[in-house]
């Protein structure tokens, strides 16, 4: 399967605008115009390089299984905002 | 209507009016009864009994156990989605991801023994990953014929 970076950072973008929310995976596919064969190949890239963190929605309708959510942990927020140095702070839009 | 006009044009009298009723009430229970299903279908069970729902759900069962959970991540997003062929769309493109998962998934481990040689970036995929990672990810690839003869064809 080709690896295209621009999809990866996209993802990563997307998961930065709101850091601190768990995101479901239907929904940045959704968002981004991606197919789930896409978008699901990165999500698991990265988690196992340590950029995204991954839990399990339980609060869900009865007869539903549990949905997986993500967002980017520390090291990925760190990577989807170069500029930043040390613990992740949202500082909202800088001004000009 | 139609059983009406037909017995007169090839026989010449019209038929037995309880005939009519009866054959009448069979055709309008069984559409009923298709409509029924088709209706029912479209609620929250339909991820377990459409096809795409059990495309998906063959499709996990056949990963290995590593990268069962991103199978199940990915069925539990189907039952979100709206729409047959939407869903269609989902599922396959869900399988399509699920047959690279176990490639994707052993990266890490092959990373492990691969340490000092780029691990698995840089496009150097399948290079990377152990005999083992390959034969797992080889065999489920083999396994996909069986499910799709499981999945439209259950039991």
């Amino acid at each position: 399967m080709p690896r295209r970076p621009e999809q990866t950072v996209a993802v990563m973008v997307a998961l930065a605008e709101q850091p601190t929310v768990w995101r479901y995976g239907y929904e940045l596919c959704q968002q981004l115009d991606l197919k789930p064969g896409t978008m699901y190949p990165i999500l698991v890239r990265l988690a196992d390089r340590g950029l995204l963190e991954t839990r399990w929605d339980t609060d869900v309708a009865a007869g539903r299984p549990p949905r997986h959510l993500y967002r980017l942990t520390g090291s990925g927020r760190a990577l989807a905002h170069p500029g930043r140095r040390g613990p992740y702070r949202h500082e909202g839009p800088r001004a000009l | 209507m139609v059983l009406w006009v037909v017995a007169v044009v090839i026989y010449g009298h019209p038929p037995n009016p309880v005939l009519v009723v009866y054959s009448t009430a069979v055709w309008v229970s069984a559409a009923l009864l298709v409509l029924h299903r088709w209706w029912s279908g479209t609620g929250a069970g339909l991820s377990a009994t459409d096809a795409p729902g059990r495309l998906l759900a063959a499709a996990v069962a056949a990963l290995p156990q590593r990268g069962r959970e991103w199978g199940m991540a990915m069925n539990a997003e189907l039952t979100e989605v709206r729409g047959r062929s939407a869903r269609g769309r989902f599922a396959l493109s869900s399988v399509r991801a699920m047959l690279w998962l176990p490639a994707v998934v052993g990266c890490r481990l092959a990373g492990a023994r691969a340490r000092g040689r780029g691990g698995c970036g840089g496009g150097t995929g399948r290079r990377v990953l152990g005999r083992r990672d390959d034969a797992r990810a080889d065999r489920i690839h083999s396994q996909f014929p069986q499910v799709l003869r499981r999945t439209w064809w259950p039991g």
